[in-house]
């Protein structure tokens, strides 16, 4: 370098150089970045990110990023990973960030040095630096990737997606494990379709459903006879011959009209609706 | 239309319309009871439409109440639709074990009335 | 509307018709601001209007005191009367109903099953005494 500037001061100089190159590196670097952002949105997170870095560094520690010195740089890294991990970007484009940064560190540094053993000495500065936080980044994106996955496991393993069939007719194809906190929400769920909907006639189709105990024939039984408080009949279609059989064995009166396939109960539920579905003459 | 305690009673064709307002304590349900039977002999209507949408709370003694008025208003000619039942409160009477004894359920005013001239019709 | 977010414990008088609707009431808003659902709260207003009912009914008028447990993750509703007790008690729960009890049965066993804990404690010529809890489902804590 021209006089004896450390790193830090060199970046703080440098620093508009280093954004334009820097961003220029995204660009380049085809991921999805522009789609999934607007252009000021990108031009603000890369500005404050490269202040921030510049601030950093210059308490001359480009070591431990432990450090409180490092706090206000790892918590923007971390809310532009995690955003990234929501974002549904691909683990590779969340990293273009640190590393088209590196990139642009060490073109600038390139430029500037003419002593190679000096360059040298600078790149390995900064590029440890730059992958200490590259490894930083790719750890809060898979943390939060994996918190991601975890919490959908959790909304499809409770939840019971509902079928509008028909004005006034609703479904609910069961799946899954039919334990007590998936009928709690089962039957409030229905109950307020039922409401919402003014639904006359609910289908509830258990072909997905591979066993039922006594205490899961119980609260279908209870739900049934909630829906019928409100004026809604709930019929029972799909009982596979294994489910039938557990139900004859506990001994179960289920309490409701059951039907042997979907269709079926969309029938019935037709007739009680008074609709008739008639085949078009041509 | 009038306000008997606190319930409002309205005459919907041949039927009436009893729309409980808010929560009654014992004392006000046997009232409401007796006021509704007694209009029912009175103008010898076919047809009673209980609304519970502004009840949240439906117990034994509600339960039973209601029972009652369905049994002795059958004794009088008149059928009686229970209609607004909320969802909380359907779930926690089956849970109990609380009946609505001879009223019937319906899911709206449009299909207790349907349900009503049906009744009527066939008596 | 009331709203009880920091008390830990609230009293009510059941000594006449209306106090069974104010108990029922006050158990409702306390389990709100616990942070109980509506299905909850439903569950609880109710089984505090049977047992109110029976206090008032059967045990010549009473008092329910609410209170959160466990550090705000339940709720415990204790309803005494100094009435002349129920005989049999047991048998009453289960079910087995002497001359006049079947409505007193009744409300005991629905109560019961609304909530997560049920305790009766009834000597006849003393009085009785329920006491309920009811758990917030985990993660629902406010």
């Amino acid at each position: 370098m021209k006089s004896k500037l450390t790193s830090a001061q060199f970046l703080k100089e440098k620093q508009k150089d280093i954004l334009e190159t820097w961003k220029k590196n995204i660009r380049a670097s085809a991921g999805r970045t522009f789609e999934l952002m607007t252009a000021a949105q990108f031009d603000q997170e890369t500005q404050s990110f490269l202040a921030e870095l510049v601030k950093a560094i210059s308490s001359e520690n480009y070591e431990d990023i432990t450090r409180p010195e490092y706090e206000n740089l790892l918590t923007m890294l971390r809310r532009i990973s995690s955003s990234r991990a929501e974002q549904g970007f691909t683990p590779t484009e969340s990293a273009v960030f640190i590393m088209s940064l590196k990139e642009a560190i060490n073109t600038c540094l390139g430029q500037e040095i003419k002593d190679p053993k000096r360059l040298a000495a600078e790149v390995l500065v900064m590029g440890n630096l730059t992958d200490k936080l590259a490894l930083h980044t790719f750890e809060t994106f898979v943390a939060s990737r994996e918190k991601i996955m975890k919490e959908q496991a959790m909304a499809l393993e409770f939840s019971n997606p509902m079928i509008m069939v028909w004005d006034n007719l609703i479904a609910f194809p069961l799946q899954g494990i039919l334990d007590t906190h998936r009928m709690a929400k089962f039957t409030t769920e229905m109950l307020d379709a039922i409401t919402r909907h003014q639904a006359r006639v609910v289908i509830v189709d258990l072909t997905a459903i591979a066993t039922m105990d006594t205490a899961t024939c119980n609260r279908l039984i209870q739900a049934i006879n909630a829906a019928r408080l409100m004026g809604s009949e709930a019929i029972i279609t799909g009982i596979s011959p294994s489910v039938a059989s557990s139900i004859v064995k506990l001994g179960v009166d289920l309490e409701a009209r059951t039907l042997r396939e979907l269709r079926e109960g969309i029938q019935y539920a037709f007739r009680v609706l008074k609709l008739k579905v008639v085949k078009e003459v041509s | 239309m009038e306000k008997r305690g606190r319930a409002s009673i309205l005459k919907i064709e041949d039927f009436l319309l009893a729309t409980p307002e808010e929560a009654m304590h014992d004392l006000a349900a046997i009232q409401f009871k007796d006021d509704l039977l007694q209009r029912v002999k009175e103008t010898k209507i076919s047809g009673l439409i209980i609304d519970l949408c502004r009840i949240d709370v439906v117990d034994s003694f509600m339960g039973r109440t209601i029972g009652e008025i369905a049994n002795s208003a059958a004794l009088l000619g008149a059928e009686v639709a229970v209609i607004g039942l909320r969802p909380e409160v359907a779930i926690t009477m089956v849970e109990m074990g609380i009946s609505l004894g001879q009223a019937h359920p319906l899911l709206n005013l449009d299909l207790a009335l349907e349900f009503l001239r049906n009744q009527t019709r066939g008596a | 509307m009331i709203k009880f977010p920091d008390e830990e414990f609230v009293e009510v008088e059941i000594q006449e018709d209306f106090d069974i609707i104010k108990a029922r009431a006050r158990a409702r808003v306390f389990a709100e601001a616990l942070g109980f659902g509506i299905v909850d709260q439903t569950r609880i207003a109710t089984a505090v209007s049977e047992i109110a009912r029976n206090a008032l009914v059967y045990g010549g008028g009473g008092k329910m005191t609410l209170g959160t447990i466990e550090g705000k993750r339940g709720l415990e509703i204790v309803i005494v009367d100094h009435g002349p007790g129920i005989p049999n008690v047991d048998r009453v729960l289960i079910g087995n109903y002497p001359k006049r009890g079947i409505g007193l049965g009744l409300g005991l066993q629905g109560a019961k099953r609304l909530m997560d804990e049920f305790y009766i404690d009834s000597k006849p010529g003393v009085g009785t005494k329920v006491t309920m809890r009811k758990w917030l489902p985990s993660g629902s804590r406010r």
